[in-house]
């Protein structure tokens, strides 16, 4: 037998030592490997749940034009705008009559009485 | 789909890692009751602690549990990378222990019933070898762990250090080389004599 294969069976034992080295996990190490897995998985699934939910079409629209009190003021003045153009002031009619030359009316109604007042 | 049955054949560690990636408890439970005494026994051989082995184990399936939703599939085995993972997770504890515990603390075998004797002399070897092991180049520690305490073969470790298997048979042949020297002084005190 040469020193090699003594040196080699004397390794050979001490590995053999080593390998005789029992371990089975406990339930206790188990449980925390188990939960850390749930940890992981979790923490995964919160930046998923944090998306806000998809906006309806006119949120979306108010939100563009500079939210509710934007598009309240825009009824508003559109509303001022009908009612100018439907019944002018005085006024309006003599500065329109300046710029334009002449005045036209015209009449939507089948009578020129708008408010059906009669008279 | 349920990973449960007895009656299916077992599902690969891959699908299982997969399939929690896709948020299955159930397929994290299964995998850890099958990896976790792998990973305990290599880091128990290693490292002889059962404190520290159980804290490489936990380490260990963290990091799994953490690269899942990147595996990529057909890309390697489970198990190789965990052997890998844990390999290094180890040779890392074995260094820092190597710089900050005194290296005489292997309890002398006493006078015991042969059992008790015979035990006791294998933690003593065990404790010897883990000493040695702490003081060789890392790579070397691993190979020859895997080899000889893990009884892979030489291209199962190539793939797990992702080394040819030549690099393998040259880092186990220098590793048991200085293992025995290191080991030499010893060996009364292990139960050996030169007769």
């Amino acid at each position: 037998m040469t020193e090699r294969d003594i040196e080699d069976d004397f390794l050979d034992d001490i590995f053999a030592a080593a390998r005789r080295t029992e371990a089975q996990p406990s339930a206790a190490l188990m449980g925390r490997i188990i939960a850390d897995a749930a940890t992981v998985s979790a923490a995964r699934a919160v930046p998923a749940a944090r998306v806000a939910p998809p906006r309806g079409l006119w949120a979306l629209l108010a939100a563009v034009i500079g939210g509710w009190p934007t598009l309240g003021g825009l009824v508003a003045a559109t509303m001022a705008g009908f009612w100018i153009g439907f019944a002018p002031p005085a006024s309006l009619s003599g500065l329109t009559a300046s710029v334009m030359g002449e005045t036209v009316s015209v009449s939507v109604l089948a009578a020129d009485d708008a408010l059906g007042s009669g008279g | 789909m349920s990973f449960a049955t007895a009656q299916d054949p077992p599902a690969p560690d891959e699908a299982l890692l997969i399939a929690y990636a896709n948020g299955d408890a159930g397929a994290a439970a299964l995998l850890a009751q099958r990896l976790a005494p792998r990973v305990l026994g290599q880091a128990a051989r290693m490292l002889g602690d059962r404190a520290e082995a159980e804290d490489v184990t936990q380490e260990a399936l963290m990091r799994l549990w953490k690269i899942a939703p990147d595996w990529r599939q057909g890309e390697g085995q489970v198990s190789t990378w965990l052997y890998r993972v844990t390999a290094n997770l180890c040779t890392d504890r074995l260094r820092r222990r190597r710089r900050h515990v005194a290296l005489d603390t292997v309890e002398e075998p006493q006078d015991a019933s042969p059992p008790v004797a015979a035990r006791m002399l294998d933690r003593a070897r065990a404790g010897a070898l883990q000493e040695a092991l702490a003081s060789l180049p890392e790579r070397q520690a691993q190979a020859v762990a895997l080899r000889h305490l893990e009884g892979l073969a030489n291209p199962e470790i190539a793939a797990i250090m992702d080394i040819s298997v030549e690099a393998v048979e040259s880092l186990t042949a220098r590793g048991k080389r200085a293992l025995a020297e290191a080991l030499a002084g010893r060996k009364a005190e292990l139960g050996y004599h030169d007769d």
